[in-house]
């Protein structure tokens, strides 16, 4: 349907074309502003992993900009054979920060050995353990959920509160699949940040599983947006807990685990 | 693009940021343009995103990439213009008149109201899409890339952008100006 409308807004958005008004008067006014402009700093604080491209050689050997080698008094090019670059190596720290990581990694495992045998206190009960699965599959949202938002601005950003969203969970294990709803809340800002909290739930015969979502949206129209949900299984399911990743492309991903593994504990 | 010019600006060489400034400016005040509909708003935003250009450049890893990253500081300037006016009304020159025409000239210039309007009331979100894709002629898969969203995310804004124009435009006549209307009617 869309591809009938598409010759009529590309010719309407060519003939509606405005010519550009002067670079170089825009780029004096820029430029006037530029004193006003705090620089900020770049996050990564090491040297860039970008290679300046080299100018193409002159014709004559040498760059243009720069001068050329200046001959030794017998007429060679001196040979530099000490350092000729800055002492940090981005290759050379991730070594450093390897082998530090390996041989602590080393102490820990040795450690962890000798502490392991009969004493060792729960070792026989990993046995009786739900074994974790990972999952991966759908949430697939459907229309006809209740739901009355309350909308208000504060300041800058966008608050959004009560909303209910309802979906069908279906994944690679049985378990997790189910009547979905999502309620919650959130926050967003007109360049793109926006904040989601809520509740998620998943309902079927066996039990429930529900837990807190917290997500994040990377655009002003929430279309774009990923989110966490920790549930904790309850009825069949009790004992039983999953993390789950999700976001709006509609696919989910985590593992289903016993609870009794939660890292936190 | 010369990633010299963008390597030395970020750096903090001011009379390299002004040649970027020349070279990238109708670029991206076309895109502007196209989003805002309105040249003045258009130009306010384009050197508001270079200006902001500038004061991000130093976070900016690869100058390769430099051209994708203006657009989505432009897009973000753009958002900030809306923002800042709310209810304003784009000055296009394609408004619908009340001098007599021909009637296929005149359903051509209500024909071009009725999509003005029915893009003014998309998100900036979506209007950049129809820019980048039917005004600079981008494949999806270079939309996502430039707007650093997934190519599923850029279809589906650009399917609802379209869906919504399309409703603008079965919109019958008789609603969008019935004095211009009886002008023509013979």
């Amino acid at each position: 349907m869309s591809d009938q409308m598409t010759p009529e807004v590309r010719e309407w958005m060519k003939r509606t074309e405005v010519p550009p008004p002067d670079s170089r008067q825009s780029a004096r006014e820029v430029m006037d502003r530029l004193p006003t402009v705090r620089r900020r700093k770049r996050w990564w604080p090491f040297p860039v992993f970008y290679q300046k491209p080299q100018p193409p050689p002159s014709p004559s050997g040498t760059s243009e900009s720069e001068p050329g080698p200046i001959l030794a008094t017998d007429g060679q090019i001196p040979t530099v054979t000490w350092r000729t670059q800055t002492m940090f190596s981005p290759a050379k720290a991730i070594i450093a920060g390897a082998l530090v990581f390996a041989v602590g990694g080393a102490f820990l495992v040795a450690q962890r050995f000798d502490q392991q045998g009969p004493d060792l206190a729960g070792a026989e009960a990993f046995e009786d353990y739900a074994p974790a699965v990972a999952i991966d599959g759908q949430i697939l949202w459907i229309d006809g959920c209740p739901t009355t938002p309350q909308t208000f601005d504060v300041g800058d950003a966008i608050h959004t509160r009560d909303f209910v969203y309802c979906a069908q969970t279906l994944v690679n294990d049985e378990r997790l699949n189910g009547e979905t709803r999502m309620d919650g809340a959130w926050d967003d800002w007109p360049d793109g940040a926006g904040v989601v909290r809520g509740t998620f739930t998943i309902n079927n015969d066996e039990g429930t599983w529900e837990g807190p979502l917290a997500g994040v949206s990377r655009n002003s129209t929430q279309d774009d947006w990923d989110a966490i949900l920790m549930l904790t299984g309850t009825g069949a399911y009790d004992g039983l807990s999953a993390t789950l990743f999700f976001g709006s492309n509609a696919t989910v991903q985590g593992t289903l685990y016993d609870s009794r593994l939660e890292p936190d504990r | 693009m010369d990633q010299h010019v963008v390597a030395d600006a970020r750096r903090g060489d001011t009379s390299a940021f002004e040649a970027l400034v020349v070279d990238h400016h109708q670029r991206l005040f076309r895109v502007a343009s196209g989003i805002l509909r309105d040249p003045h708003l258009a130009e306010d935003a384009t050197q508001q995103a270079f200006l902001d250009i500038w004061r991000n450049l130093p976070r900016l890893r690869d100058p390769a990439k430099f051209e994708a990253w203006s657009y989505r500081v432009l897009v973000r300037a753009c958002h900030a213009e809306v923002k800042r006016r709310p209810g304003w009304v784009p000055d296009s020159d394609v408004r619908l008149t009340a001098v007599p025409v021909a009637a296929d000239e005149f359903r051509a210039v209500v024909q071009r109201d009725q999509l003005e309007r029915g893009f003014r009331h998309l998100s900036v979100d979506h209007r950049t899409v129809i820019v980048l894709h039917h005004l600079l002629d981008m494949t999806m898969e270079t939309v996502a890339e430039t707007l650093d969203i997934p190519v599923g995310t850029a279809h589906s804004r650009l399917d609802r952008a379209m869906r919504a124009l399309r409703a603008a435009m079965q919109q019958p006549i008789a609603r969008t100006s019935p004095e211009a209307r009886r002008e023509v009617a013979p």
